[in-house]
């Protein structure tokens, strides 16, 4: 296959059908740099190796790019490692959002491990949506972790979602330091389903006065999925504030256990905790079957809104 | 005879206040009315069965069939060893608008969850029919296929669902200008809510309206509406009540739940239950004055002076 049918193969799976044409991009599959397209002030520095690549994402300081930077990570074969090294650096005063599609969706036994180091400079603003397309048999073990420094007056969101497949085996794994007056927000949407097996370790340590933190779970598991959450929000600054929120439907033979730590280290800040674990809501399932649809429906219309 | 028997003395030993009003649909027992008699009146108004059938069954020609009847018959159900409600007869009639008033805990709200059948309210003596077959059976989407549904005391959120998502679920036509159409029947402007969530970022008024809409779009035979107008302000409730017009305009049966005499004006007939018993029926300004007169000064002890008919304690 040529690269640009490996391109066009990929961008499919995600349902783009093509590569959107003015937006800045980059398109990985397994250890190749297929297609990139770089805006003013926006730095990709690829080097491929053996299993993957290393990468160096810069943007430059005052740069705001307006558009989302579209990244996709594939494999099309049933089998093998992809293993990404990435650097991102958001250079004080800057702003970018990246849009990362992560798609295998032909396998049968993929690795995809991520292993990013993030750098929100001083005054900038970072947004990092990862959605996921996965195979019908969930041949997939995502491992995806991430080191994040947010300086002062800047925010990082990062978005977790499976849009598509099953889950197979993810463990997230991210941790970030938040620094004065920043806002950090963590969101993972997850949707199990057979022997799918779902570990989400997220934590953040607000360390500047009046950081901000929310860390937020939606995860529904069915059949024989597994899901463990811990979430992890410190704050050791004054009038630092954090929230950690964990959803969880469960359904059949499925189980589900969350675990938020709050841990507040400063008199003068406070967070607080909120975790709903169970199945789906009575008077929400009743409400939407009295308006005709099956509970079956009914269940699947509520999960579709919790994971969107 | 019983019914008869707690009938006169529920009325003081008079007969005239059903025998005056008759029958509001169809005029009989109407004074002057050459079919009038107490026996027809009391089965349509009173749910007395008495010894006129051939007028009886005139009547029920005329008001008691149509698309949407829907009848309690000897309805009684227990929640935890409690009696909630005590052998409730009643007809919703095809395309008509009733207020089912009474103070809290008389039982209204169980009333409608049996008639729609709730999880845990579906184990009741007697029978619920629809246009004269019985649904007891069936389950609460079953019943909602079947054109029925309720809109909630307290509307639930939904995280993450949005607001097109929620009025188009039941929608029998799942066009966008449906959701836009019955946004502005209640009173929302499309452009501001079709983008929202129904969560907790809107008001309860605003998923008052909203599950309203819902409603609207899915095109009911039979709706039941619980306190209409909690939570709601003065200018939105009479979104709401435009809302239960254009419900009737359309040929639904509305049965409008509440203990507001507000919200009872907008009803053409009334019935009142106090501690799981009905004991009063007939026009809104009767039901509406015994309610004012006896109910609401008594604070729920009325029913111990008043035996309410068909009760056995």
């Amino acid at each position: 296959m040529t690269d640009q049918a490996t391109v066009k193969t990929l961008y499919e799976s995600i349902g783009m059908g093509d590569a959107p044409p003015e937006a800045a991009r980059v398109v990985i599959h397994h250890n190749r740099v297929l297609a990139t397209k770089l805006v003013e002030g926006l730095g990709v520095d690829a080097a491929e190796k053996s299993d993957g690549i290393s990468a160096t994402i810069t943007v430059r300081e005052g740069v705001r790019i307006e558009q989302p930077v579209h990244m996709c990570f594939g494999m099309l074969p049933e089998k093998g490692l992809q293993r990404i090294e990435l650097k991102i650096r958001l250079e004080p005063g800057s702003a970018a959002t990246l849009l990362a599609h992560c798609t295998f969706p032909n396998a049968v036994d993929v690795t995809h491990a991520m292993d990013a180091e993030i750098v929100v400079g001083d005054g900038a603003e970072y947004s990092y949506l990862e959605r996921h397309v996965h195979g019908l048999d969930g041949g997939v073990l995502v491992l995806p972790k991430a080191r994040v420094w947010v300086g002062d007056d800047a925010r990082f969101k990062t978005e977790f979602q499976l849009v598509q497949g099953r889950v197979g085996k993810i463990e997230v794994d991210y941790e970030a330091t938040v620094g004065q007056r920043s806002v950090l927000e963590m969101v993972a949407r997850i949707s199990g389903r057979g022997t799918d097996q779902i570990k989400i370790s997220e934590a953040a340590h607000l360390c500047g006065e009046h950081a901000r933190g929310v860390l937020t779970s939606y995860i529904a598991v069915r059949d024989e999925a597994r899901c463990e959450v811990r979430n992890t929000l410190v704050a050791c600054a004054p009038y630092a504030r954090g929230h950690v929120d964990c959803k969880e439907i469960v359904q059949g033979n499925a189980s589900a256990k969350a675990v938020p730590v709050v841990d507040v280290q400063h008199p003068k800040a406070h967070v607080t905790h909120e975790a709903a674990i169970g199945s789906v809501d009575t008077k929400q399932l009743e409400t939407l079957m009295s308006r005709g649809l099956t509970e079956e429906e009914a269940v699947e219309l509520i999960i579709q809104g919790l994971l969107t | 005879m019983l019914r008869r028997s707690a009938l006169l003395w529920k009325s003081g030993g008079k007969t005239d206040g059903y025998q005056e009003e008759g029958c509001v649909r169809c005029g009989l027992g109407e004074e002057g009315n050459a079919r009038s008699g107490h026996d027809h009146v009391a089965e349509v108004v009173c749910g007395y069965n008495g010894p006129a059938a051939g007028v009886v069954e005139a009547c029920k020609e005329v008001c008691v069939s149509g698309n949407g009847h829907l009848e309690i018959r000897n309805l009684s159900l227990c929640l935890d060893g409690r009696k909630i409600l005590r052998d409730v007869s009643i007809d919703f009639w095809a395309g008509r608008v009733h207020a089912l008033i009474g103070p809290n805990g008389a039982g209204k709200s169980t009333l409608a969850s049996a008639i729609m059948g709730l999880a845990g309210y579906r184990d009741f003596e007697g029978d619920i029919l629809l246009d004269g077959q019985s649904f007891k059976s069936e389950s609460l989407d079953e019943r909602a296929r079947r054109g029925m549904t309720l809109g909630w005391q307290e509307p639930a959120r939904y995280e993450g669902l949005t607001v097109p998502a929620f009025v188009l679920a039941g929608a029998a036509d799942k066009s966008q200008e449906t959701v836009e159409r019955v946004l502005r029947e209640v009173g929302l402007d499309p452009e501001r809510y079709l983008t929202r969530k129904v969560d907790k970022t809107l008001s309860g008024g605003e998923r008052k309206r909203i599950e309203l809409a819902a409603i609207l779009a899915m095109e009911p035979r039979i709706v039941l509406m619980d306190e209409p107008d909690s939570g709601i302000d003065v200018e939105a409730l009479e979104k709401i009540f435009d809302a239960v017009k254009a419900l009737k305009q359309r040929g639904a049966t509305v049965i409008l739940i509440t203990h507001s005499l507000t919200v009872l004006r907008q009803a053409e007939h009334a019935f009142l239950l106090c501690c799981g018993s009905l004991v009063d029926k007939g026009s809104i300004d009767r039901v509406a004055g015994y309610f004012e007169n006896k109910c609401i000064p008594c604070d729920h002890h009325n029913a111990r002076e008043v035996a309410p008919a068909g009760r056995s304690e």
